[in-house]
């Protein structure tokens, strides 16, 4: 998703005089209200913009559209029929939206959240460790045969002769790094939980 | 959610813990009783036994499981040494045992530490290494120990006992597992034991998007090519079997690595018969 301002909106078609890099929209989806952090999200949020306004709505089809823009026709790259995807994340469902204010409101709460695309969210690890990482060893894994794993957190200090580690070369690491940030287990969704762009020409 | 640990769990850790309401929490202490600091550096600590017994006393609605692993010959599969990690797990929900990983990077280790080999070089493999005869001794260890806690060949079996639901991962249909299985976990397996029809399997394919051929068998399915993040996904859906052409498990060694386990040479032409069956259907349903 895009975190880039847009040009402020011509003036035949909404207000003029506003410092529209002043205001962001922020949107809190479906899956953050059924897990009822709007507080500490939007808590959060205000630690970067101040926050003017919150409401919660049922959004029409044409508003998630008009959001989302910039991802409805990249349904062949992204691999997801982008269009149904949004219509089952958000259509029926409740989502919040709260305005936030402040210089370069949108900047700054985008690089606060971190990149929402898992696959664009940076390493921890250097590139270039992550690189020479056997690719077993490389591989997130998301789902086990019994729980979840932290198999991205590499390195031990221990030496125990049965460690598995052996297996890919890695048991010389001692120190504990990640090698991948925890957003990339979370891929299971196509959601994420929380979207913040300036205000499209259809704002509230 | 499972943890897994050998580090330090303190009262507080478990209150935190117990005030969970919305997850099903089950902490498994890895212990294995090996006693050598060259293959378990922290032998010597007593960290992990504090630990479990602090939430043993502790837990309400925590699932806690005595972990032991890796069982090697040689290692910990002394009379004592089972004896003292059984009692370890007296006052565990459940104590799940199961093999080493044994593989030649292992074996480099090993030989450098000066560590006897605790098997041959050419028993290495994918899966773990738990013979027929070592599963047996740790089996009669824990008859012989008079201790209440289960027993248990899988963690899923021991994790499902600890919160008194059925195995997700249907290990029911592995039938030969479950001899050491208390009765009541028995029979919730059995009566959430289902075997999926065609139109099930295709529905869970379509839900998430997977493409396999498939041949439902008595307690398994077998499927081609998913990988095993796909499979398990499936596997948790039915709460049944699924599994890889490419990985046979044979009976009385599931999970295992051959070494040490009779294999019946009738099963192998089986899975041969298989594969060629599955994958000209996918061939023909590709085409």
């Amino acid at each position: 998703m895009t975190t880039t301002p847009r040009a402020a909106p011509p003036s035949d078609e909404t207000v003029t005089g506003f410092d529209w890099s002043q205001w962001t929209v922020i949107l809190l989806k479906p899956d953050c209200l059924a897990r009822n952090l709007v507080r500490p999200v939007l808590a959060m949020a205000a630690q970067h913009v101040r926050i003017t306004a919150e409401r919660i709505v049922y959004p029409t089809a044409e508003q998630v559209f008009t959001h989302y823009a910039d991802i409805v026709p990249l349904s062949a790259e992204l691999g997801v029929d982008v269009a149904a995807e949004l219509r089952r994340i958000y259509l029926g469902h409740p989502v919040a939206v709260a305005l936030g204010h402040g210089p370069d409101a949108a900047i700054r709460l985008r690089a606060a959240l971190g990149p929402t695309d898992p696959a664009k969210a940076g390493p921890l690890m250097p590139t270039s460790q992550q690189a020479a990482l056997d690719p077993y060893m490389a591989l997130v894994v998301g789902y086990r045969k019994s729980g979840l794993s932290l198999n991205h957190i590499i390195g031990c200090p221990l030496d125990c002769g049965y460690c598995v580690r052996h297996f890919w070369g890695n048991s010389e690491v001692k120190t504990r790094t990640c090698s991948a940030p925890m957003t990339r287990l979370l891929t299971c969704s196509p959601a994420t939980t929380l979207s913040s762009r300036t205000p499209p020409r259809s704002s509230f | 959610m499972l943890i897994i640990t050998r580090f330090k769990v303190t009262a507080a850790d478990m209150a935190e813990l117990e005030s969970l309401r919305h997850l099903r929490v089950t902490l498994l202490f890895t212990y294995s009783g090996i006693t050598d600091p060259r293959i378990e550096p922290i032998a010597k600590s007593r960290i992990t036994v504090t630990s479990l017994r602090t939430a043993c006393a502790r837990k309400q609605r925590t699932g806690v499981v005595l972990y032991w692993r890796p069982i090697v010959p040689g290692w910990n599969d002394h009379a004592a040494t089972m004896a003292h990690v059984l009692d370890t797990g007296r006052n565990a929900d459940a104590i799940v045992f199961t093999g080493y990983y044994y593989k030649p990077e292992n074996a480099t280790y090993l030989r450098a530490q000066g560590v006897p080999l605790p098997y041959g070089e050419l028993d290495c493999h994918r899966r773990k290494a738990m013979p027929a005869d070592l599963d047996a001794a740790v089996v009669a260890a824990w008859r012989a120990s008079g201790i209440a806690t289960p027993l248990f060949r899988k963690t899923s079996c021991g994790v499902a006992y600890a919160h008194k639901v059925p195995d997700y991962n249907g290990h029911w249909g592995v039938r030969e597992i479950c001899d050491i299985c208390p009765a009541a976990q028995q029979r919730r397996c059995a009566d959430d034991h289902r075997q999926p029809t065609p139109a099930d399997m295709d529905r869970v394919l379509a839900m998430f998007g997977y493409h396999s051929p498939y041949l439902i068998e008595d307690g398994h399915v077998w499927t081609h090519g998913l990988g095993e993040q796909r499979r398990y996904a499936i596997q948790h859906t039915l709460r049944y079997q699924i599994w890889e052409l490419d990985q046979p498990h044979y009976l009385h060694a599931h999970g295992r690595a051959p070494h040490g386990h009779r294999l019946d040479p009738t099963q192998a032409d089986h899975f041969s018969g298989l594969r060629e069956h599955l994958i000209t259907q996918a061939r023909y349903t590709d085409d």
